[in-house]
């Protein structure tokens, strides 16, 4: 690609992409202020907020086209080895505008174009248009002067309130805006920005129903859990701007005073030469720290470096606390470990927003950050990355498997494939862990959705134990459904294919992907051998709580008459976009690896990745699988996985279909371990007591302590200072006053006793003269002898 | 044009002297005079920004940052640059730059809302209300444009008494003890502020050897690096005294921040001041301690600031935690605002304590977004106060149905004073930590965790008082005839003159938000002015220039830096 078309090329991309960013915000801006409060009866704020995501669909999908187009779809052909692909610039960058500039110090409002920005802006096109759909549906319960909420109880019954159809729009469409900015980011301070803002949406989502106390208590849950990360997130920020002095993701370039192009570079650029690879110098005698070289040309005093590269260095562990800080803020959003209580009460939001914001897209961008974020991390933080994952997802799928409620069992799904994603980044599987989070999100949007059907079907019953055989009443919802439910569990049918093409839907290959890298990496890594056990027991798991929810849902007798019977099959326009998504669930990944969808994503790998890492990390023993490895081991995992995922089917047919096991048989077997799984790994309780409850009782000493010390000392030194007072009285009044007065006695009594010297007479003051001088003649004459 | 600032501080004054004219013909011309009036000073501010150009080149190409300079009663600045030789030279000088521009700015626009929220509150002697609000007003945009020692601390004070009076005679059942309690506090260490700024002057004119006492602040913070970087003499005696100038200084404006320990009186005024009060003084006074920090501490005793970075940065953390923990604990609406202000101007002082463009940069524009958005919190507070009478946050719930303009707006509000992107508290407090960052990182962290707490009280008030069930205080006649008040506003939802009160915030709120630089690029060069200083003087450069001034380097690079005028 000539220079030429390369600029017009990222020209026409821009514009397309921002367009489809922009136009949500002007949904958002109309709905909320055009004034539907007056008209609660119309759909128009819905139209709208349709259209705006519709219409970024269409940029979106025409700019992803546009792109292949002018790359000739390269991206798609089979290279040898995508390292090789140096000579061509694989992104379009640039800056909107600046926010806070300091010398050569800046903060701006970016866009990074590249093949994994394209996926992602259709991917989240559209699943939210569907999701957009879907709720015109599904929230036209609002469409009235007094909407009935039944969970809120009133000494008059139930609580009625206007509804708030056009609000719910408009904040799906401030969420979409906020999105898809995140994903346009081209620097990391903007992706926190958009990162905070995605988490307001869903601060005000959750608390859609903020007369609820669980909704608003679970709205703060939200944001404040967040906040928890992004201190995190915040500090990686600090100590990258110290040490690099930029957030931008790659290279600039920009003219200095004389007109001349200065390329500033980026954090991927200082860090990480051509070939992906980083200059660690290890401890000596002069340095107690082992240090990593950033190339900086700029860079006064520069140290010169492999002969060809300016720059200076940074203590090695301060880049893995950056890394482990953006993390920690992945953490949050991602609710993995340690932080991940705050997801299931989301559910607190409507459906569709569980759909679309807490399940296939904000809680996705913590993965998508890490993602996007990889060349920074250091193996190290590679490595806690991976583990975090795999803690996550066995702890959340446990917790699935004993959930009830429908919509909390997709909740610790979500939590448990987000695992998965973290697990696949943080083992290598760069391309996996995003594939991954791509087909995870048609899928479980479509699951989330269909759960959304039921709820609506069944009037808000979202108890599974009362519900049972609806295939019966709602089919396309069943069937949807179990399109989702194949996807998750990765089920194939093996051996057999048609045309070399396996008959498996999306989640079979990106987990099957997920799961070859984590079983390399064990190879290559013996000690870390819990990286692959768990992810293949995990699967297990995964496919015997989906079936759980599934049977339990539609198959079977009805357990709850009064339910079954008033169940329905929604409107078409909700289950129009289930089959829509149903088609993507299924067929997104077609042909696995070697189908477009990872090799799109596989265009943006960073360099680093293809040909894996040996001996890295500060100690110098971990290896990272590189893509021949994977390959390798690619149909021994797929075939565990896939014959662990059966087992957990059949154990889940079982139980919950056939009915030959009897679950509450094993749950009184094991109460201990059911009751420590219903209560969460008892994470809830735990938090409360160890640090709500501290800080409350802290914030109470210290209101004592301001009042009793701090004002008590300030009250203390005002009251000595009126008693010095008093005291200063009482001394003036008595000895000032008293010798003043004493001077005035002794001078009128003076003056009283001299009356009697004046007499008058002449002859007796010129007498007092004489003896006067005399006496005051002598006394000269003494003094002068 | 040049007269801008002189009309700023004299149009309130005769405003206030207008207001007490009309007094006898109603509350309703006395409020719209008033009105008017910070409506004219506003529209002034607006000139005042506008012609404001960081940028401007004076003849011999040096860079020009104080502006729209206005003196009276003075000699005519020679070209000389001395007056007559008789007496000390002290002036009604008047002038803007970098740093006293958005300050300004602020108090004209906060103006707006005050005057708005006492429109019905306040029905008692209007007249001597009014005027003394604009009284207040002339002295806090005298303080910021002030150019001369004698003159700020004329203003400086003269802001107490209208602000003691407004509490004193307006305020609610405390308010005698709340206004004394916050003019004795005050004053106190103001006094020791004066002479710390006084023997800044003495020695001045030691260190010059010119018997001539200049109070001019401009001619000081340009003159006084330079007389002490002249001479080994003058650099030891100006190392020996400033960590006592600093303190002297420290006195009065820490309490005036207010920094920990030093914040009792605040939330004890804060919830004894009629609203208005309590707007002006969350957002205008408490900004005179950062701004005399800025103004004085840091370009005149460089090096006394890097010997106390260290103090007042623990200071600075231990408000920002000590009252967000406060805050969490109150179940007074506006105490709990009142604490928060200890916690946010931690964040300030965090900022202009790391002594770099960056955190001074934040430290600064933290300032004028605490004024919006504290201002606009407790208008708000005091919106609802009207209607029911009590602060109490357990008293209500669920507001957010019957008052959805006001719960959009307090959401709104709050979300700035939390520091969401796109909100104008983000840039602020990022800036601030991003510089503390670099100067010491374990304050940046520390000062992190008032964030998550931050989000949490302010949440958990809004959760308490807008969302769930509707519950409304009970409204007892007797309860409230007995603290004075006739009636309650009626229980609607915010009327156009309330909204009209705080839209003017909410602009600005977005602005700062969304397009920090315009902000940033105005108040940029004065700031480096500042930290050039600072920079000369920091520890471990100290030694570097000590040799350099031997040789003679230094002297003329110096002063081609630190001039100013």
């Amino acid at each position: 690609m000539d220079p030429q078309t390369y600029q017009s090329t990222g020209e026409m991309l821009r514009n397309l992409l921002t367009l489809a960013w922009l136009l949500p915000l002007a949904g958002f801006v109309l709905e909320v202020f055009a004034g539907y409060w007056s008209h609660r009866l119309s759909r128009a704020a819905a139209y709208s907020a349709v259209f705006c995501i519709a219409a970024g669909f269409v940029c979106s999908f025409a700019a992803l086209m546009y792109w292949g187009h002018q790359t000739h779809w390269s991206a798609l052909e089979s290279h040898a080895s995508p390292a090789d692909h140096h000579d061509v610039l694989k992104y379009f960058s640039g800056t909107y505008y600046t926010l806070a500039e300091f010398g050569k110090l800046r903060i701006a409002i970016d866009y990074h174009i590249d093949s994994l920005t394209l996926v992602m802006f259709t991917m989240v096109t559209l699943i939210a248009t569907m999701i957009h759909i879907f709720a015109i549906g599904y929230m036209s319960d609002e469409l009235t002067e007094h909407y009935e909420d039944h969970q809120v109880h009133t000494a008059h019954g139930h609580f009625h309130r206007p509804g708030r159809f056009y609000m719910f729009f408009a904040y799906l469409s401030l969420f979409s805006f906020s999105m898809l900015g995140l994903v346009l980011a081209g620097n990391v301070f903007q992706v926190f920005v958009f990162w905070e803002l995605v988490g307001v949406c869903s601060y005000f989502l959750i608390g859609f129903y903020f007369e609820r106390k669980s909704a608003s208590t679970a709205a703060n849950k939200a944001f404040i859990m967040n906040r928890v990360g992004d201190f995190g997130f915040l500090i990686g920020l600090m100590i990258l701007w110290t040490w690099f002095g930029t957030f931008q993701f790659n290279e600039r370039v920009e003219s200095d005073a004389n007109g001349r192009d200065v390329v500033m570079p980026g954090l991927f650029d200082m860090l990480r030469d051509d070939h992906g690879n980083v200059t660690v110098l290890p401890a000596n005698d002069h340095d107690s720290y082992a240090r990593v070289f950033l190339a900086d040309p700029g860079h006064s005093g520069a140290l010169k470096h492999e002969g060809h590269k300016e720059g200076k260095t940074m203590p090695y562990f301060l880049l893995v606390v950056a890394g482990l800080g953006i993390f920690a803020g992945c953490v949050g959003k991602s609710a993995q470990f340690p932080l991940q209580t705050w997801l299931p009460d989301a559910m607190e939001g409507p459906t569709p927003v569980s759909a679309l914001v807490h399940s296939a897209t904000m809680v996705a961008a913590g993965v998508y950050l890490a993602g996007r974020f990889y060349p920074m991390f250091l193996p190290e933080v590679l490595l806690t990355i991976a583990y975090v994952g795999c803690i996550t997802l066995f702890m959340a799928a446990t917790i699935a498997v004993v959930a009830t409620d429908i919509k909390r069992v997709l909740a610790y799904s979500t939590i448990s494939q987000l695992g998965y994603m973290m697990l696949g980044i943080g083992v290598g599987g760069w391309t996996a862990g995003l594939f991954h989070l791509i087909t995870h999100a048609f899928f479980k949007s479509l699951m989330f959705l269909c759960s959304g059907s039921v709820i609506h079907g069944c009037h808000h019953e979202q108890e599974m134990p009362k519900m049972g055989g609806l295939i019966r009443k709602m089919p396309i919802t069943a069937y949807t459904m179990l399109v989702g439910v194949i996807a998750i569990c990765g089920l194939a049918i093996p051996g057999i294919s048609i045309f070399g093409i396996k008959i498996a839907f999306s989640g079979y290959h990106s987990k099957d992907a997920i799961i070859a890298t984590a079983m390399t990496f064990s190879q290559l890594n013996g000690s870390h051998f819990l990286l692959f056990v768990v992810p293949l027991l995990g699967a297990g798991i995964t496919a015997f709580y989906m079936f759980r929810l599934w049977f339990y849902t539609f198959i079977g007798q009805p357990r709850d008459h009064h339910v079954y019977d008033h169940a329905h099959e929604s409107p078409v326009v909700m289950w129009a976009p289930l089959i829509v998504l149903s088609f993507f669930a299924a067929f997104v990944a077609f042909k696995g690896e070697a189908g477009s969808l990872f090799k799109l994503l596989l265009d943006t790998e960073p360099a680093s990745v293809a040909h894996g890492l040996h001996d890295v990390g500060l100690a110098g023993d971990l290896n990272f699988p590189s893509h021949v490895g994977i390959e390798e081991n690619h149909k021994a995992a797929g075939l565990y996985a896939l014959l662990v995922a059966v087992m957990g089917t059949t154990l889940a047919y079982l139980f919950y279909g056939a009915r030959v096991l009897n679950p509450a048989e094993v749950k009184r077997q094991f109460a201990g371990v059911h009751n420590f799984l219903v209560e969460k790994w008892q994470f809830d309780i735990l938090y409360d007591a160890a640090f709500v409850r501290p800080v409350h009782v802290i914030a109470k000493w210290f209101v004592a302590f301001d009042r009793n010390v701090l004002d008590g000392f300030l009250h203390a030194t005002a009251r000595t200072a009126v008693s010095i007072a008093t005291l200063d009285r009482r001394f003036d009044e008595t000895v000032v006053d008293g010798l003043v007065n004493l001077v005035g006695n002794v001078t009128y009594d003076a003056g009283r006793s001299l009356r009697y010297v004046q007499t008058g007479r002449l002859r007796q003051y010129v007498m007092f003269i004489v003896l006067g001088v005399v006496g005051i003649w002598i006394v000269m004459r003494l003094f002068a002898a | 044009m040049s007269y801008v600032l002189l009309w700023m501080v004299l149009i309130p004054l005769f405003g206030s002297l207008v207001v007490l004219l009309v007094g006898r013909s109603g509350i309703e011309h006395v409020r719209r005079t008033a009105l008017v009036n910070v409506l004219v000073t506003f529209a002034l501010s607006i000139v005042m920004v506008a012609n404001y150009n960081p940028h401007q080149k004076d003849g011999l190409g040096r860079s020009q940052l104080l502006q729209m300079k206005v003196e009276l009663f003075g000699s005519s600045p020679s070209a000389t640059g001395l007056a007559q030789s008789s007496g000390p030279d002290i002036r009604f000088a008047l002038g803007v730059d970098g740093i006293s521009l958005w300050l300004i700015a602020l108090t004209a626009l906060l103006m707006i809302p005050s005057v708005l929220v006492s429109w019905t509150a306040i029905d008692d002697r209007p007249a001597g209300f009014y005027a003394l609000m604009l009284l207040l007003q002339a002295g806090m945009i005298g303080v910021f444009a002030a150019l001369d020692i004698v003159l700020f601390y004329i203003f400086f004070e003269f802001t107490l008494i209208p602000l003691f009076f407004m509490i004193g005679l307006w305020g609610g059942y405390d308010r005698r003890w709340a206004a004394r309690k916050f003019f004795i506090f005050t004053l106190a260490g103001s006094v020791l502020t004066f002479l710390g700024l006084l023997f800044i002057v003495l020695a001045h004119s030691w260190m010059s050897g010119n018997a001539h006492l200049t109070f001019s602040i401009p001619k000081l913070t340009a003159d006084i690096p330079r007389l002490v970087a002249a001479s080994a003499d003058n650099a030891t005696f100006w190392m020996t005294y400033s960590p006592w100038i600093f303190l002297a200084l420290f006195a009065g404006f820490a309490i005036k921040v207010p920094l920990f320990p030093f914040h009792t009186w605040l939330p004890l005024a804060h919830v004894e001041a009629p609203t208005a009060g309590s707007v002006l003084l969350a957002g205008v006074l408490l900004k005179i301690g950062s701004y005399g920090f800025l103004r004085f501490a840091l370009p005149l005793v460089p090096a006394a600031c890097w010997g106390a970075l260290d103090w007042v940065a623990w200071l600075a953390v231990a408000g920002i935690i000590y009252g967000a923990l406060l805050s969490l604990a109150q179940d007074d609406i506006k105490k709990l605002i009142a604490y928060s202000s200890v916690s946010h101007m931690g964040f300030c002082l965090l900022g202009l304590f790391a002594l770099n463009t960056v955190g001074i940069s934040g430290g600064l524009l933290q300032m004028i977004n605490h004024g919006l958005s504290t201002g606009a919190l407790f208008a708000m507070v005091g919106m609802l106060y009207e209607r029911y009478h009590t602060r109490d946050i357990e008293a209500y719930s669920g507001l957010m149905r019957k008052y959805p303009w006001l719960g959009f707006s307090f959401v709104f509000v709050t979300f700035s004073s939390i520091g969401l992107p796109g909100l104008n508290g983000f840039t602020g407090e990022v800036l601030s930590l991003l510089g503390m960052f670099r100067t010491r990182p374990l304050f940046a962290v520390l000062g992190l965790t008032g964030i998550i707490i931050g989000a949490w009280y302010m949440l958990w008030l809004v959760q308490r008082t807008f969302f769930g069930r509707l519950r409304e205080p009970i409204l007892e006649q007797a309860q409230h005839a007995a603290a004075g008040h006739h009636d309650h506003a009626p229980l609607s939802d915010l009327n156009w003159r309330e909204l009209f009160a705080l839209a003017p915030v909410g602009v600005m709120i977005l602005w700062i938000g969304i397009y920090p630089q315009f902000f940033l690029d105005r108040m940029e060069p004065s700031i480096r002015q500042v930290v050039l200083v600072l920079e000369k003087s920091e520890p471990g450069r100290r030694t570097q220039m000590a040799e350099m001034t031997a040789e003679g380097k230094l002297t003329t690079e110096y002063t081609k830096n630190t001039e100013q005028e």
